[in-house]
């Protein structure tokens, strides 16, 4: 029984190694850089040229005032965005680009409209795009805009 | 002589009789005790009744596909856990020796993840040695973070919070 119950543990023990490892060792080199204390980092970006470590060191720096919580959802929303396909990766980053320089009064009626719409199902979504009173209130960019937000990102907030 | 059938330690005797493996001189001891006794004659004659069936009987010849028939009918019906388990089952029968061997093959495996890549004495992490700098896909990555996060500040509802 005590043998059996040392044997446990030492399968135990090895699993944790093994998870460890796995967890410390995951990602692409972008995951693995972002999640570094600032030391490790530093002996990874010295091997660079010296204006792109200033300007890396910049970003990082940037990166790391962000809470916690935040920079791993930003590693979260960033890995969808790398699963999907280029293009539709390039058209995302563009229209959210597009919707981050609205004005602002624009911006709060495509905010709540957006929301709305992350909230129905792909063809209760179809059918309000298309639904005159609603297009009525948004321009031929504004809606093309909601549309590819709302069909390709889960906006946040949204349950 | 004691008569074998009524002595449990001479017994054997009249068994050894009948299929010829007595000695000469304990064979003709025998032979006068049967003679004298009608118990162990009788034992002796089935005995030799059945040694002389035995003689006389021709096992039927086996047909030429026969061990084919028999080992396609053993491996049907196997099961796949048998099959998988067949070249194990010697090492099986030690209770415990399967879970050391798992438990050492895990923890060697742990020690050479653990240790790999990195030279004795040095204490630089093993993941700043294995990170290949791109630094274009690393400012591609905190672009497009940067657009996420002002994106998730400006399209999120009040009091709401994120959930991807």
């Amino acid at each position: 029984m005590k043998r059996y119950l040392q044997i446990g543990l030492m399968l135990l023990a090895g699993s944790f190694m093994l998870s460890g490892q796995a967890l410390r060792r995951g990602g692409g080199p972008v995951e693995r850089m972002l999640a570094m204390t600032p030391e490790q980092r530093e002996r990874v970006l010295e091997k660079l040229p010296p204006g792109k470590q200033a300007e890396l060191r910049k970003r990082f720096e940037q990166f790391d005032k962000r809470p916690p919580e935040e920079r791993q959802r930003l590693l979260r929303q960033w890995k969808y965005m790398e699963s999907l396909s280029p293009e539709k990766r390039e058209l995302l980053a563009r229209q959210m680009q597009a919707f981050n320089a609205l004005p602002d009064d624009r911006r709060v009626v495509l905010r709540r409209a957006l929301n709305q719409l992350s909230r129905l199902t792909p063809e209760e979504r179809e059918a309000r795009l298309a639904a005159e009173p609603f297009k009525s209130r948004f321009s031929a960019t504004e809606l093309q805009m909601l549309s590819d937000l709302s069909n390709n990102f889960p906006v946040p907030g949204k349950e | 002589m004691n008569c074998p059938l009524e002595t449990p330690e001479t017994a054997d005797l009249l068994l050894a009789y009948c299929s010829r493996r007595l000695s000469p001189e304990s064979t003709a001891t025998l032979e006068k005790h049967l003679a004298l006794c009608p118990s162990c004659r009788s034992f002796a004659e089935g005995q030799r009744a059945v040694w002389s069936a035995l003689d006389s009987w021709e096992a039927a010849p086996v047909s030429a596909d026969f061990d084919a028939r028999l080992y396609r009918r053993i491996g049907h019906d196997l099961t796949w856990r048998d099959r998988l388990l067949r070249p194990f089952r010697p090492l099986l029968a030690y209770h415990g020796l399967p879970a050391a061997a798992a438990a050492c093959l895990v923890l060697m495996a742990g020690l050479l993840l653990e240790h790999s890549g990195k030279p004795a004495g040095t204490p630089v992490p093993p993941d700043t040695a294995t990170v290949e700098v791109q630094p274009e896909k690393l400012e591609q990555a905190l672009d497009v973070m940067d657009v996420l996060s002002e994106f998730d500040r400006k399209s999120r509802p009040e009091n709401a919070g994120s959930k991807l």
